[in-house]
């Protein structure tokens, strides 16, 4: 398989989403999460376009920015007044934001992660191995996308993080199929995936307002 | 002109329609009922691969349609597959009329039944992966309609089919290493692992099967049945490629005996679990557990390959009961839950002790949903004892064991059927029996009780045709 210049931003790309999915996991502000997505999709693009082409790597990036330009739009477009499940009027602070963590939850994540994350540099040479045409940048990157996204998933039951998380997840295993296979359908199909996430995202969102966080 | 034009590309456009006239429900069920019967009938007469003439004209009907560098194929021996898809889309569709489902059933069901059809067509196989993981996206609006909160369910829901994606399309890439490397290779564990995970995920198989009764507890029951049955269908059939594709996995034994394991398990777990719900929704989620791995100890029934013919058979001619079951079960509930208690939610509106007493009212809807339960129960005369027969006498000639688990899961069903049956007509003495259900929902009820009936007492009508669709997978006929 060809291995495109952007090879040398590997590194970049790897720190750059291990960076964002951190900070997705214990940022509670939706304007700062959803950036920050945006920009991990620039690094799930990088680490992308080392194997395939550069046009149909860039679908990555766009489906990635409408997917949050979807989520952005529909939480910003909320009414200001929502209700909650048992259908009690929710201020608007409380309906736009993920509230729920506390200092010590905070730092459990963090913790979580970063532990998560030194497993990730551990299993990263073997599955290089395994893999015969993915750089060691590649695999810690989507390892770490792949590993925060479930346990972004396993921490919250708020409709929106859970999508983000799903988002994360997905973007993680893109990475690794993306040395793998190369073909224009499958990369249609995944930005439509990613799309679709993103659409339900903003159903949920409009459609009711979230849960407890744990 | 091609086929999945026909199957796919023209039911996709006008599901479209049906979704922007969705206002006009009643409009759009007929019109929705109309195109399923009218693209089942197409299935069966058309000439798929050859030319139709009609009058003057001549138009070759041809079977591939190559979108983006890859092909969708709709052979003539998908024909029988198309037939049944289709019929059975037009059968849940006519269902929906009194089930006062949301009015994105047909059109959203429509959109389902595209997409699944696009999945049994696309080659490589393996793709069939991502476009389930569209299915689950856009069914996504008919489980959790708008104005209401988010269930967990809901969210599990499409947590584990998005997990599940990843899972099998990575499992493509090992497979394709495994067929090219050595048989004690590394890759051989690898991928069992991930696709046996992957199948886990889709399939809500234990432990991942939360998600079911979540669902059947918080969701229209109708919808649900409708997911579930749909689901489980087509998660079959590309179980069954996998198997066809790869000859390795398909006489590995120890496949054959996680399958009789994990069997064993679903189906006690559920069978002990549905005889002491106290909500008729997640009754029907753990039913549709325990036919998971009925269906599970059928195929491992297969005896690493040798018999696997003879094990699709019976998994295939068990598609009409279970779904003629689910169906008369769901609309049951769903007339329950119409004359809820009321609250308008099916969580709270389908417990026991809000339904008790209800079988004076509507003795129709209550005799149709315990007939379903017993048919599910495998009990005689009802739809679903010629297959379990079967299932039984298959299962029992590899693993005695299974078989007897098989047969307690059944008891679990039906001891939940004779416990519904009693809370639901025991009331106080002063109430009179009467029939309070509507016209349709009479007719409707009283169609699927006789059908019930009709295929358990005739089965040689109608369970042989299904039987002969596992011909489609060649490479596993002996």
């Amino acid at each position: 398989m060809e291995i495109s210049g952007f090879q040398y931003l590997a590194m970049p790309g790897a720190l750059l989403v291990l960076l964002t999915s951190m900070l997705l996991l214990a940022v509670q502000d939706w304007r700062v999460c959803l950036a920050l997505l945006a920009i991990q999709y620039v690094g799930v693009f990088v680490l992308v376009a080392i194997h395939w082409p550069m046009i149909i790597a860039l679908t990555k990036l766009v489906a990635g920015w409408i997917a949050t330009a979807l989520l952005v739009t529909a939480i910003s477009g909320t009414p200001g007044l929502a209700h909650g499940v048992d259908q009690t009027p929710l201020k608007s602070t409380q309906f736009r934001s993920m509230p729920g963590l506390s200092i010590s939850a905070w730092i459990f994540r963090i913790l979580t992660a970063a532990m998560i994350v030194l497993v990730v540099f551990t299993m990263a040479p073997l599955t290089a191995e395994w893999i015969p045409t993915i750089q060691f940048e590649e695999v810690v990157g989507a390892l770490i996308l792949l590993c925060l996204g479930l346990l972004h998933l396993g921490l919250t039951a708020i409709p929106l993080r859970v999508v983000i998380a799903l988002l994360t997840t997905l973007s993680g295993f893109e990475i690794i199929y993306a040395a793998v296979e190369v073909s224009t359908l499958v990369a249609g199909l995944l930005a439509v995936v990613t799309l679709g996430l993103a659409l339900i995202g903003a159903y949920f969102q409009i459609a009711s307002v979230g849960e407890v966080e744990t | 002109m091609t086929s999945p034009l026909i199957w796919i590309v023209m039911p996709a456009i006008y599901a479209g329609i049906l979704l922007v006239l969705r206002r006009w429900d009643r409009i759009v069920v007929v019109l929705g009922i109309l195109v399923s019967l009218i693209l089942a009938w197409f299935a069966w007469v058309a000439p798929i691969g050859d030319t139709i003439v009609i009058g003057p004209w001549r138009v070759s009907l041809d079977d591939t349609l190559t979108i983006l560098g890859r092909r969708f194929v709709l052979s003539a021996t998908d024909a029988p597959l198309l037939t049944l898809i289709y019929l059975g889309l037009a059968f849940w569709f006519g269902g929906s009329i009194v089930a006062n489902a949301s009015n994105l059933f047909v059109p959203i069901g429509l959109g389902i039944a595209t997409l699944l059809t696009a999945a049994i067509a696309v080659e490589p196989f393996l793709y069939s992966a991502l476009i389930i993981e569209l299915v689950t996206i856009i069914s996504i609006p008919l489980i959790s309609p708008p104005n209401q909160p988010v269930g967990r369910g809901t969210l599990r829901y499409l947590t584990f089919q998005t997990l599940a994606m990843p899972l099998v399309l990575f499992t493509g890439w090992i497979l394709t290493g495994v067929e090219a490397g050595p048989p004690d290779s590394v890759f051989v564990v690898h991928g069992n692992i991930l696709l046996a995970l992957g199948f886990a995920f889709m399939l809500a198989i234990f432990p991942f099967h939360t998600w079911v009764t979540m669902l059947a507890e918080e969701t229209h029951p109708y919808v649900g049945a409708f997911i579930f049955y749909t689901f489980s269908l087509v998660i079959t059939f590309f179980g069954i490629s996998f198997l066809e594709r790869y000859a390795w996995l398909r006489t590995s034994s120890g496949l054959y005996d996680l399958f009789r394991l994990v069997g064993i398990l679903m189906v006690v777990v559920a069978g002990l679990w549905v005889a002491f719900q106290r909500h008729l929704g997640r009754m029907l989620g753990y039913a549709v557990l325990m036919e998971t791995g009925l269906s599970l100890l059928v195929v491992s029934a297969g005896l690493a390959g040798e018999h696997l013919a003879s094990s699709l058979s019976i998994l295939f001619a068990s598609i009409l009961p279970r779904g003629l079951a689910f169906a008369v079960w769901a609309l049951a509930l769903s007339i329950l839950l119409r004359a809820g208690n009321g609250s308008v939610t099916p969580a709270i509106s389908l417990r026991l002790e809000g339904v008790q007493g209800k079988g004076r009212k509507m003795p129709l809807t209550i005799a149709a949903l315990v007939m379903a339960m017993f048919s599910l129960a495998g009990f005689p005369l009802m739809a679903g004892f010629p297959i379990r027969l079967a299932l039984w006498d298959t299962v029992a000639k590899v693993s005695t064991l299974a078989a007897i688990v098989a047969l307690l899961g059944g008891v679990g069903v039906l001891t939940s059927g004779l416990r519904t049956l009693g809370i639901l007509i025991t009331g106080a003495d002063d109430v009179p029996w009467m029939v309070s259900e509507t016209r349709g929902e009479q007719v409707l009820i009283l169609l699927g009780g006789m059908g019930l009936l009709l295929v358990g007492i005739f089965p040689q009508w109608f369970l042989p045709a299904l039987a002969h669709l596992a011909n489609i997978y060649l490479n596993i006929q002996p």
